[in-house]
């Protein structure tokens, strides 16, 4: 039993951290350790937080859950490893949006969050919520116009799989660690996901072409923490943490992915010769225009549920525009 | 109790059989979508999540059978040479533990079922509701639980009545199908 | 009370329940349950136990293990099985313990297809110990010698725990497929010396047959290989051409096997649903076990005591091959108690950054050696997932038995892994010739 008065006398609080990234991925080295490491000095050590990286306390979709049962203190993961339980959470990501990059994407997420505050997360605290940012199409065939994706199987999973069939490709849903070797042998030809999945799962070694399209996907992530837990920290503690949670959004979070898409396209392009396409916006305009449904469905859907949806695409939206011209 | 044992036997057989059907149709299941996806190029979305939910029928319901043949197996080698009156009370608090564990672990899978339907958790491509095979495995583990207390019974009567039954070891009564289908090989 | 001493104390009650005879899958979930109840809170605990074996049971990857196995059980009641060994008997038989080295040959190809060690030794068992029973080799000697076969499962690509490695490290998965060609093959090679070597010593565990000769031989290759060609030719070669991926391997060769034997009719009604129930009821052991170890994994990981253990390691001041020793040696130990999937899961991302940042060794050669001695794990008492599985398909042998046959083979891996120290070349080589 850790109530505040025990904090008050200088017990400390020690929290497990549950996520899947591997214990070398810039989500733990990057954001999730330095980040636990400043919210300890913050609170003169009453808070500590220990990490549980790469799936050894939760699987990627328990994380939430085991947040609100107790068995993590602190989790972070994806909402759509959950679908249908993060209604709303899914208008960030859904095609049709455009976001220059992760920053923007983070950016809208967490100030859209913050806005909306919908009923679906209110079972835990959350401490920040950061993307992917957009993802592109990488290839073995080239993709350069609407017409070369017809009929291609590419792989890709929920809201992605949807978004691909719209296009007049022809979606594969397997697990990601299936995709290398699909990708190898030709299973599929091609996958929808981030730039980093080049590098980080090698994808790289079997795709020739990269299509840039940052308005066909992005993935949420979030980092909450167990409501109990939270309300029996001292306010001041509270406050401490709130602080690191906003210092450690702008300064690393929101660009986490643009510095790893980076790296990850330096590596694609000068070592393992993958060729990049850009779109003319024309083109573009033809993707978009073919998605847009997908937007309608979502409103139509919590609607139904009786959510705003019309209100919350429109935050989006609007969010999407304003942090497109401020990072661009 | 010898009715009872016979029903739940009976019962594990036809989960057994269900849960074989399972295994067959996630086969064709799979074997077809490659036949559409290598000559036709028209995969079923979402083929994976559908093979998952059968391999949830498949084990949840087979866990039972599987019990019945004492097919889950244990190490007998150091506990054997102890006199017999010890190995059956030990055998008895073991199976009542089983059974305990089972039967909560059965429970507690049946609220997580619940609380899975309450949020409304569907598979990510195909959009399926999750729970009504979180609630198939509950009742797999709960049909285990019933033929741990068939297990706990027999093995209190052995204790009220030494000389009606000798005691078996697990394995040695397991099925010996295997062997039984070498000799109708030859 | 310290994490570190649930941990221990964990481990000891472990042992206890399966003295006394308690199911290894229900004393790890158990044990696993009461120290996490311990260490969180009794309802944390039971929302972990619950999850986890509902994903356990829902793992795809884990299903494919279903369907190799039912293919194995389908070859043997069709009599595909019987038939290979007849040919592979005419063939070898004559030589002390032929039909056990015919046998891991039988794991080495079948480890092309199947990307784990506990289908390997599951399929190949359902058709290999009957057989070897009929030609009266000595128990012992034939469930080791599957349950150790099952190893080049993993090291033979395709390959799980290569692909769990690859993610947790970020190392191409190619190149690490590469990397355990040869020594797979090696310890194939290493496990049929061992098996020439205990047969020519007691040639009684592996009788000696009659010499066949040539006219005989062709006559079984055409009753029995050839329809094990067609579906090896046709599993390996749609896997080649990328028709379907490894984990849908499992349910194309069970069609395949039952293809042929609808086609040939050499398979009953009966036999069909015979090899359903053998299947499901292997599968059901396989995976309440894998649950089991899942469950006890976590408390192992909330323990911190794996953790733990490699921090100590990774601060001694000793030489790096000495540091690497003890990497290897507390490997062996926790893969005692731990299943290998779930130890790699568990402990790369400590053990990782020590031999490859600190002590600078080759990633990819890293990999090979871990899956080795984590696949050594797989056959050391008293948590050796093989050797249950074997158990699980030849319920009437008795544990120890196997345990008893296991000696040799673990000579072999410790060998085969020495090998690979000296030699490290034997993992690189085929990697640095990809790029
Ligand atoms: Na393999
Ligand atoms: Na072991």
């Amino acid at each position: 039993g850790s109530s505040a008065e025990d904090n008050d006398a200088g017990q400390v609080v020690e929290l497990k951290l549950a996520h899947f990234f591997p214990s070398t991925h810039p989500a733990e080295e990057d954001l999730i350790q330095p980040w636990a490491d400043a919210i300890e000095e913050a609170t003169n050590g009453q808070v500590k937080i220990t990490s549980y990286p790469g799936e050894t306390l939760l699987k990627a979709d328990q994380i939430y859950d085991g947040v609100v049962s107790g068995v993590a203190d602190m989790g972070m993961s994806c909402f759509s490893y959950t679908r249908g339980r993060f209604p709303v959470m899914e208008a960030f990501e859904l095609p049709g949006v455009i976001y220059n990059n992760s920053k923007v994407a983070s950016t809208v997420a967490w100030e859209g969050i913050k806005q909306i505050n919908p009923e679906e997360i209110q079972d835990t605290k959350m401490m920040m919520a950061l993307t992917t940012g957009p993802g592109d199409l990488f290839t073995k065939a080239p993709v350069r116009r609407l017409e070369d994706l017809q009929g291609l199987e590419i792989r890709a999973t929920g809201l992605s799989a949807l978004t691909l069939q719209k296009l007049g490709a022809n979606p594969v849903a397997m697990p990601q660690s299936d995709a290398y070797e699909a990708l190898s042998k030709g299973v599929v030809k091609g996958n929808l996901s981030p730039v980093e999945v080049l590098k980080g799962w090698k994808h790289a070694e079997v795709t020739k072409y990269l299509t840039r399209t940052p308005f066909l996907y992005n993935t949420l992530f979030f980092v909450t923490m167990n409501l109990d837990k939270w309300n029996s920290l001292s306010p001041e503690n509270q406050k401490a943490i709130e602080a690191i949670n906003e210092k450690y959004f702008t300064e690393v979070a929101m660009g986490l992915w643009d510095k790893q898409n980076e790296a990850a396209m330096k590596w694609a392009v000068e070592d393992q010769g993958v060729q990049e396409i850009k779109l003319t916006d024309e083109e573009a305009e033809r993707w978009i225009n073919l998605v847009q449904p997908i937007q309608d469905e979502f409103v139509a859907n919590l609607d139904a549920k009786g959510l705003e949806g019309r209100q919350v695409m429109d935050t989006v939206l609007e969010l999407a525009d304003k942090y497109n011209k401020e990072y661009q | 109790m010898f009715k009872f044992t016979g029903l739940v036997s009976g019962l594990s057989r036809i989960l057994d059989k269900i849960a074989g059907l399972c295994m067959v149709c996630a086969m064709l299941l799979v074997v077809a979508n490659i036949l559409l996806r290598a000559l036709f190029s028209r995969p079923v979305l979402g083929v994976y999540e559908y093979v998952t939910f059968l391999t949830v029928a498949t084990i949840g319901l087979s866990l039972a059978h599987c019990a019945l043949q004492n097919g889950h197996i244990a190490v007998s080698f150091m506990f054997d040479r102890l006199p017999l009156k010890i190995q059956e009370l030990v055998d008895l608090i073991i199976n009542t533990a089983g059974l305990l564990f089972w039967s909560i672990c059965a429970w507690q899978v049946a609220i997580f079922a619940n609380s899975t339907a309450a949020s409304g958790v569907v598979s990510p491509t195909s959009q399926i509701p999750l729970h009504p095979f979180i609630y198939l495995a509950a009742f797999g583990l709960l049909a285990l639980g019933l033929v741990l207390l068939v297990r706990t019974m027999e093995s209190v009567q052995r204790l009220l009545q030494p000389s009606l039954t000798p005691l078996s070891t697990p394995g040695i009564k397991a099925a010996k199908s295997i062997q039984k289908a070498a000799a109708v090989n030859k | 009370m310290s994490t570190l001493v649930v941990g221990l104390i964990s481990i000891i009650a472990f042992f206890i329940l399966l003295v006394l005879r308690m199911p290894i899958a229900f004393a790890m979930a158990l044990v696993g349950l009461v120290g996490f109840a311990c260490l969180t809170s009794p309802s944390a605990a039971f929302s972990m136990v619950a999850k986890e074996i509902y994903a356990t049971f829902s793992n795809y990857s884990l299903g494919v293990i279903a369907m190799f196995v039912w293919m194995g059980f389908l070859a043997f009641y069709s009599g595909i099985g019987t038939r290979m060994y007849v040919f592979a008997y005419k063939l070898i038989g004559h030589y002390p313990g032929g039909l056990a080295i015919a046998t891991q040959a039988a794991c080495g190809v079948f480890g092309a297809i199947c990307g784990s060690n506990t289908a390997t030794a599951a399929t190949i068992g359902a058709i290999a110990l009957p057989e070897m029973k009929k030609y009266k080799y000595d128990d012992a000697l034939a469930t080791a010698s599957v349950a150790a076969g099952g190893v080049l499962g993993v090291l033979i690509p395709p390959s799980v725990i290569f692909i769990v490695y690859g993610m947790a490290t970020e190392q191409s998965v190619g190149k690490l497929f590469m990397a355990g060609i040869l020594p797979g093959i090696l310890l194939m090679l290493l496990y049929m010396a061992a098996i020439a070597l205990i047969t020519f010593r007691k040639p009684g565990l592996g009788p000696a047959g009659p010499k066949a000769n040539w006219r005989e031989r062709t006559e079984a290759l055409r009753g029995g290989l050839g329809e094990v060609l067609i579906i090896f030719t046709l599993s390996m070669g749609g896997l080649f051409i990328g028709w379907f991926t490894p984990t849908e391997a499992g349910a194309v060769g069970a069609a395949g096997v039952l293809g042929v034997a609808l086609f040939k009719k050499s398979i009953s009604w009966e036999g069909f649903n015979k090899s359903l129930l053998d299947a499901t009821r292997t599968t059901a052991m396989i995976m309440l076990l894998i649950a089991g170890a899942m469950i006890f994994g976590r408390l192992m990981a909330i323990s911190r005591l794996p953790f733990e253990l490699a921090q100590m390691a990774g601060t001694l001041p000793l030489p790096p091959f000495a540091v690497m020793a003890i990497i290897l040696f507390i490997y062996l130990v926790l893969g005692c108690f731990i299943d290998a999937l779930a130890l790699v899961l568990l402990t790369i991302p400590i053990f990782y950054p020590i031999a490859v940042n600190t002590l600078g060794y080759d990633p990819i050669w890293f990999g090979v050696i871990i899956v080795m001695t984590v696949a050594m794990g797989v056959i050391t008492p008293p948590v050796g997932m093989n050797v249950y599985i074997i158990k699980g398909v030849a319920p009437d042998i008795p544990l120890e038995v196997i345990y008893k046959g296991i000696w040799p083979f673990l000579g072999a891996v410790v060998v085969c892994l020495a090998l690979l120290i000296v030699f490290p070349q034997l993992a690189t080589f085929l990697p640095r010739l990809m790029s």
